[in-house]
């Protein structure tokens, strides 16, 4: 049976289950194969050849024969799985990272009184100033990443910044942002 | 769990004043900030003349600490956060 004919199976056939195993099992190899030149942990290339499977599986009516070949097509998925799963990976490095280093006792006169002032916030709130205005996050990313609502990082990063300068109680002038 | 979030940001607002209109404004400002767009700090304070001058002295706050951050990052380049590139 060709692949065009298993991929009709699975989107019209009576067991596409069965149709579905049928075609994971010819292209399992070259699933891993290719996740392989994006990660080498073996775990994380289990997860993402599971996560590939089911896109695949969740999006197979998407797939268009005159486009190009199911080979091509199931590539392209296998890229955006790995590519999304690498970004997600960095981005946790460098929160972890960023954190380690924000806790470290600072050289820079100007950092180390403002850490003297984000000591006195709750723990949320440092975590949140650190995340925002150290590695740039925006108030959507961090909602998402703490399970809070736009309102909630807003309102949290506006009091973080009343109590910074109520503790300070010095104005700043000459900032710009250029 | 909701309800007792929502009723910390009553507190917060209570406590620094704060409004649903005034936080909205520190945060599109700071947004673009740290996205490095260079928002024009007078431009955009005198947008909103009801909050000044409280506005302009949460934005300046905000570009500080942004400036601050920043140089930590880049006397520390090898850490992580330095080499972040931007989605």
């Amino acid at each position: 049976m060709t692949v065009s004919e298993l991929v009709l199976r699975i989107r019209d056939g009576p067991d596409p289950d069965q149709s579905f195993a049928e075609l994971a099992g010819r292209f399992l190899a070259y699933i891993r194969r290719h996740i392989r030149r994006f990660v080498q942990n073996t775990a994380d290339i289990e997860d993402l050849t599971q996560e590939v499977l089911i896109a695949v599986f969740q999006h197979i009516r998407e797939y268009d024969p005159v486009k190009g070949t199911f080979a091509t097509w199931l590539y392209t998925i296998i890229h955006n799985r790995c590519m999304s799963f690498l970004r997600g990976k960095h981005r946790e490095e460098e929160v972890l990272a960023g954190y380690a280093l924000a806790h470290q006792r600072p050289t820079n006169p100007a950092l180390a009184r403002l850490e003297d002032q984000l000591a006195l916030l709750p723990e949320q709130w440092r975590e949140l100033a650190w995340e925002h205005w150290g590695l740039g996050l925006t108030v959507a990313e961090l909602a998402a990443r703490h399970g809070l609502t736009r309102r909630q990082v807003r309102y949290r990063l506006a009091s973080a910044l009343a109590a910074l300068r109520q503790g300070m109680g010095v104005h700043r002038p000459g900032c710009r942002t250029a | 769990m909701e309800e007792e979030r929502e009723s910390a940001e009553a507190v917060l607002a209570e406590q620094y004043g704060l409004t649903d209109e005034f936080v909205d404004a520190v945060a599109a400002f700071s947004d673009a900030l740290v996205q490095d767009r260079s928002p024009d700090l007078d431009e955009y304070a005198a947008r909103f003349p009801q909050f000044a001058p409280r506005l302009r002295e949460h934005l300046e706050t905000a570009i500080w600490v942004r400036q601050t951050f920043k140089a930590a990052r880049q006397a520390h380049p090898g850490a992580g956060p330095a080499r972040r590139k931007r989605r």
